[in-house]
């Protein structure tokens, strides 16, 4: 459509977003495969797990998820951050597009990399768990999936999501993609854990942004942690229903923050 | 048509009053200029017309209205610096300017040959000269053929054949019948290209009207003698006079600047004018420009 011809006008050259949408497509495919190296242990999975029905779709959507986080969620960034720099959005606006359509112009370039990102997420694990499977019967595609295709797509737009918003707020690149890094990587896991946590020793600990975007696509280890929980009385993820509904809230925060700031804000 | 009324319009950032009140009207086909001192209010000014600010209090409205809440598919505008994407060559920035506008015409061969940027359009923007720049700034104000077109101190940072040719190409167009807004602090400027100004300073708007009466190298002239209302008759009918006033005492006269004092002294002589009060100022542009400034 006229929007998102626009920008991919504007960024099919743009070295950076190719390099990162690149990286994804040619390496988040093959990342799985480092596991072909495991050595199982007792009371550890065995190899098969990963590769076949329906452990696949766990175990390369939490590989992805790395992808997603690392080079998908930049472009959120780069997408406003280039645009801020070069004072194109400014030039957009006084050429003729309105606010609102530059937002949704951004909006659907991250709905369109969200579905990119998951397509190749469903294909790979699709021949992966196809050719790994013993005994593979088609139904075997369809067992135990709890809607993992839609959870990855979420998950990539909620990081995606949150670098369009980082880029909004902070404006400058190197900062908003600091930020980025910084924040899901240490801010909010050390907020949880050091104050939430200290403060009340509860599940609401988990209930964050990040932290539910992640665990639409967790460390399958950490869910076999989990299955102790009796012992424990502490569960380390959310359950599936929770980090949808959370990250789903998230996400609506950060697209409506994005577009109050895009309509309000001086160019 | 009023393509522009603007009426009240204030803005302050933070403390800084940058616009007060601003009133005025451009018409259709004038080359209207917004002149003033940096920091009197001009960029604000395009900025909140096109949008790209929100003001304090007053409104504005384009082509009466006839276009609703976005005008400026029809205007074409520069503001402040050439503004493209750095790694895209002069024919894709152009391209994207076409796509925002909706505009079926894709060849912009014409555009860039008037801008003298054939040569290098395909290199990518981020090599471009200043001059360059600028000039394919100007290219894009063009596609789609507005009728309105805005510029931003245009020749701001070009050397001296930069500043020509790009005064030329505006005269041209301001001489194509488009309506034309220029901002600029260059007086020689907006006195070649435009038909009407307003000056700012500080936020506030000093003077307004047609280039020819408010600037001018006219000559001024107090006079006075004996009988200064037929001097006044007398002086009427002069071809070089441009007007007269009575003035408590004298006569003020202003007379089109290829007029000679000398000569003129002895015809009003000869006429048997004896000259009691005789004051020549021949206004400088600056020097009017300056004065206008300076009454606040």
């Amino acid at each position: 459509m006229h929007l998102l011809g626009l920008e991919w006008k504007k960024f099919r050259k743009n070295k950076l977003v190719l390099l990162l949408l690149a990286l994804y497509t040619f390496l988040m495919p093959f990342a799985i495969f480092v596991m072909d190296n495991y050595i199982q242990m007792p009371g550890l999975p065995q190899k098969e797990t990963f590769f076949s029905f329906p452990g696949i779709w766990e175990y390369q959507g939490y590989s992805g998820s790395w992808f997603s986080f690392l080079f998908l969620g930049f472009i959120g960034v780069v997408i406003i951050t280039s645009e801020v720099s070069n004072k194109t959005m400014r030039q957009n606006i006084l050429t003729g597009m309105t606010r609102q359509s530059f937002y949704l112009g951004k909006l659907y370039v991250i709905i369109t990399v969200s579905i990119w990102a998951t397509l190749i997420y469903f294909i790979s694990a699709l021949l992966i768990g196809i050719s790994r499977t013993e005994g593979f019967t088609t139904e075997m595609i369809f067992e135990g999936h709890q809607f993992a295709v839609l959870r990855y797509f979420l998950m990539n737009l909620g990081y995606l999501s949150f670098g369009l918003f980082l880029g909004l707020i902070i404006r400058r690149s190197g900062l908003a993609i600091f930020t980025y890094l910084a924040y899901i990587i240490f801010l909010e896991p050390m907020i949880r854990w050091a104050i939430h946590r200290n403060i009340f020793e509860h599940r609401s600990m988990h209930f964050y942004p990040m932290n539910a975007i992640e665990d639409l696509m967790p460390n399958p280890a950490f869910r076999l942690v989990d299955s102790f929980k009796e012992m424990t009385n502490f569960e380390l993820l959310l359950n599936y229903r929770e980090a949808t509904v959370i990250s789903l809230i998230s996400v609506a925060v950060f697209l409506i923050v994005s577009y109050l700031s895009i309509m309000k804000k001086d160019m | 048509m009023n393509i522009l009324t603007v009426d009240q319009l204030s803005k302050s950032y933070g403390r800084i009053q940058a616009l007060k009140d601003l009133t005025f009207e451009v018409k259709s086909g004038q080359a209207f200029g917004i002149l003033g001192p940096n920091g009197s209010g001009k960029t604000t000014t395009l900025g909140i017309i096109l949008s790209i600010l929100k003001q304090d209090a007053g409104k504005f409205e384009w082509f009466e209205g006839q276009y609703g809440v976005n005008p400026r598919l029809h205007i074409g505008s520069i503001l402040e610096t050439p503004n493209f994407y750095p790694y895209l060559n002069a024919v894709e920035n152009l391209e994207i300017v076409r796509h925002i506008k909706k505009s079926s015409e894709k060849n912009f061969d014409d555009i860039l040959d008037m801008v003298e940027l054939s040569q290098r359009k395909y290199s990518p923007f981020y090599t471009y000269s200043l001059g360059m720049k600028q000039r394919l700034a100007i290219a894009a104000t063009m596609v789609g053929n507005p009728d309105v077109l805005i510029f931003d101190e245009p020749t701001n940072g070009l050397d001296p054949q930069g500043i020509a040719d790009v005064r030329n190409m505006l005269k041209m167009i301001a001489q194509s019948g488009k309506t034309v807004i220029m901002a600029s602090h260059i007086l020689d400027e907006v006195e070649k290209i435009c038909s009407h100004v307003a000056i700012m300073k500080k936020g506030h708007l000093m003077a307004i009207g047609p280039v020819g009466s408010i600037l001018s190298n006219d000559i001024v002239m107090e006079l006075s003698c004996t009988n200064n209302t037929s001097l006044m008759e007398f002086l009427k009918t002069q071809e070089l006079i441009k007007s007269t006033e009575m003035k408590s005492g004298f006569i003020e006269c202003i007379a089109d600047p290829s007029a000679d004092i000398a000569v003129f002294s002895e015809r009003l002589f000869q006429k048997g004018f004896i000259l009691l009060h005789m004051v020549v100022r021949k206004q400088k542009l600056e020097e009017e420009f300056l004065q206008i400034i300076k009454e606040s």
